[in-house]
């Protein structure tokens, strides 16, 4: 009968609970709102990661992330190379050379990271080649591709000859080649599309002198690009004496940082807007106390326990979360899917390195919406413990005095 | 129990004493009245404003405790016992009427009666049939599923009374039942409540200044000052 009763209470005053309620259905769907557009936010920064420069792991000489020495270079690269693409869950992995060099045209010149990439696997690892805004993938020695921002600065187009200087690594010599712009990117990571130059490993290497043995190796892993355990799992067997085989997380701990702080951030935001709307939720129900005191004070005197009447009132509490919170997960994934749909724009924006000129696509995450509904239902009954005590320590002498 | 407890006495107050401390000083509500009541009485508590019936029944309706004296309610000294203990006496022996009906409002007429044996943990079948029965004998048979609003004052005082009897209390609080309603209503529902008294035998104790109340009372105990001033058998 508790139930019976807390159902029909709720609907006694029926403007002040549809309020209270549209406020927590209000808060259900603004918050999956927000989980759908943090979470595609989140994917689209991992997607960003893995697919374009970084992959999913990576592997270096054992030093050389954190002395960047151009001379630590990866010893038996091919043998490495081999092994990496033989090993289970490994889908692609690509070498690269890397360095610091300077790109000349006319009396313009601009200082550039140097990166020597084998076209072929590269294209299978990161996305680049979706990303050319003009002209085509290089194949060869001799080509270049920069960044569509990059080639702006220096006023050059496709096909336009400029001379590369880079030093050898061992010798300190500058070695100088002509080069041809290809392509032009734009891929979203500003350390390519502002700094880098693109050409084949080769021609890299061997002006580098450091023919056959690259700096990095690149891979992409069939695994959830979020999971760092699982990425952990799979490049284990990678591991060597001189190497250093790493998941993406540990190698832009500035993304897998955010990634976590994001996550604690929901769940903060989360309480944060509960309390806000806690205070409507204690009104309503201490107001609810208040004009049925009398009422209770009678329940009290024909024997019902301290407890049933705590236990009623929070049932009301309950019911009232509930019938904010149905409605909310349907509104949250309605807004979820609008947010899927037609996007977010945020404008001209760079953030951790990353551009968000495009809009940020949310993506439908039915288990956080609920999850949000259980709790926001859950707190709402919490909160009328305050109410549901102070109902049951009533006087009832007091109480029917009222 | 108390020793001196007589065992067909179903209420005995034996120097009860309430008093409530104020700023303006100690109020003494109630000090120093002894009163037995057997079972199947039908006794009226009369006196004027403040003279200590409403006091006198919260103390036999175990919703309130003495400050000084004993109350013993169906063999059970109220002193000492816990708010939960206190309930469940209330529960299980002890039917009120009050004033104002105070049905509860969400509730239709059968389930007002049912309430309380719901609480006592009777069945769904049991409790319903009793309800069902108890509301037939005081007429509003077809008026089952009416919520409170629906009903008349006369009608909603009878879903009282079915309420305070149908669990089979020890004994009946009526506080002042017929202050709200008009004569003719007022004197069906006592002789509505008389008929009860007889065919129960459930005990009724009545606050009152109706004089048809006092008129209908098998015993009048009139209280003045928190003391009683008179006691008269009527039969």
């Amino acid at each position: 009968m508790i139930w019976k009763m807390a159902w029909r209470n709720v609907w006694r005053n029926k403007r002040r609970t549809l309020i209270t309620a549209s406020t927590l259905m209000i808060g259900v769907a603004v918050m999956s709102a927000m989980f759908s557009l943090v979470t595609g936010m989140n994917n689209r920064v991992v997607r960003n990661v893995t697919q374009s420069r970084i992959g999913e792991a990576q592997i270096h000489h054992a030093n050389y992330r954190e002395t960047q020495d151009e001379k630590l270079v990866i010893e038996g690269t091919d043998k490495v190379l081999e092994k990496a693409r033989s090993t289970d869950k490994v889908k692609t992995a690509t070498p690269r050379t890397i360095g610091l060099g300077m790109l000349a045209i006319g009396d313009r010149s601009r200082g550039v990271t140097l990166l020597g990439i084998d076209p072929v696997n590269e294209q299978k690892t990161t996305n680049w080649g979706e990303r050319l805004v003009k002209g085509e993938y290089i194949d060869a020695p001799g080509q270049i591709m920069l960044g569509a921002y990059q080639a702006e600065k220096m006023e050059v187009e496709i096909g336009a000859k400029m001379v590369l200087t880079v030093a050898n690594v061992y010798t300190g010599e500058a070695t100088t080649e002509l080069v041809r712009v290809k392509g032009l990117l734009a891929t979203g990571d500003v350390s390519i599309d502002r700094q880098s130059a693109l050409v084949h490993i080769d021609m890299a290497q061997r002006m580098m002198g450091t023919s056959g043995k690259a700096h990095e190796i690149a891979m992409r892993l069939d695994v959830n690009s979020d999971n760092r355990e699982e990425i952990a799992a799979v490049i284990e067997p990678l591991k060597g004496e001189g190497l250093a085989v790493e998941p993406w997380q540990d190698i832009n701990l500035m993304i897998a940082e955010m990634q976590r702080i994001t996550a604690t951030f929901t769940d903060v935001m989360i309480f944060a807007l509960f309390f806000i709307l806690s205070f409507g939720i204690i009104n309503t129900l201490s107001m609810s106390l208040l004009e049925r005191m009398k009422e209770f004070g009678v329940m009290r005197a024909l024997g019902t326990s301290g407890k049933s009447l705590a236990g009623q009132i929070t049932a009301e509490a309950l019911y009232i979360g509930l019938i904010g919170a149905v409605p909310g997960v349907l509104l949250g994934l309605l807004f979820s899917y609008l947010l899927a749909t037609y996007g977010f724009s945020l404008g001209e924006t760079t953030a951790y390195g990353m551009s968000f000129s495009e809009p940020i696509y949310g993506e439908v995450h039915p288990v956080s919406t609920l999850r949000t509904a259980v709790i926001f239902t859950l707190l709402t009954a919490a909160v009328s413990l305050f109410t549901a005590l102070r109902a049951s320590r009533l006087d009832p002498v007091e109480a029917m005095r009222r | 129990m108390s020793s001196d407890t007589k065992q067909d006495a179903v209420i005995k107050v034996k120097q009860a004493e309430r008093h409530y401390t104020t700023r303006a000083g100690t109020v003494k509500a109630l000090d120093g009245v002894d009163l037995e009541i057997k079972p199947g009485e039908f006794l009226a508590i009369a006196g004027p404003s403040g003279s200590g019936k409403s006091t006198l029944l919260n103390l036999i309706g175990a919703l309130d405790t003495p400050t000084g004296g004993e109350v013993v309610v169906d063999g059970q000294n109220l002193a000492g016992m816990s708010d939960a203990d206190l309930a469940k006496l209330r529960r299980d022996r002890i039917g009120f009427v009050f004033q104002a009906y105070n049905l509860i409002p969400v509730l239709s007429a059968l389930e007002n009666v049912e309430y309380v044996m719901q609480l006592q943990g009777q069945s769904v079948s049991k409790r319903r049939e009793a309800a069902t029965k108890i509301l037939r004998e005081v007429g509003l048979g077809d008026m089952l599923d009416r919520r409170p609003v629906e009903l008349s004052g006369g009608q909603q005082q009878r879903v009282a009374v079915a309420r305070a009897i149908a669990a089979q209390p020890a004994i009946v609080l009526a506080d002042e039942p017929t202050a709200n309603l008009d004569s003719t209503t007022g004197v069906q529902l006592l002789e509505m409540m008389q008929r009860l008294n007889q065919e129960h035998g459930t005990t009724f104790v009545f606050s009152t200044h109706d004089p048809e109340v006092m008129e209908r009372a098998s015993r009048l105990v009139r209280l003045r000052d928190g003391k009683i001033e008179s006691e008269e058998e009527r039969s």
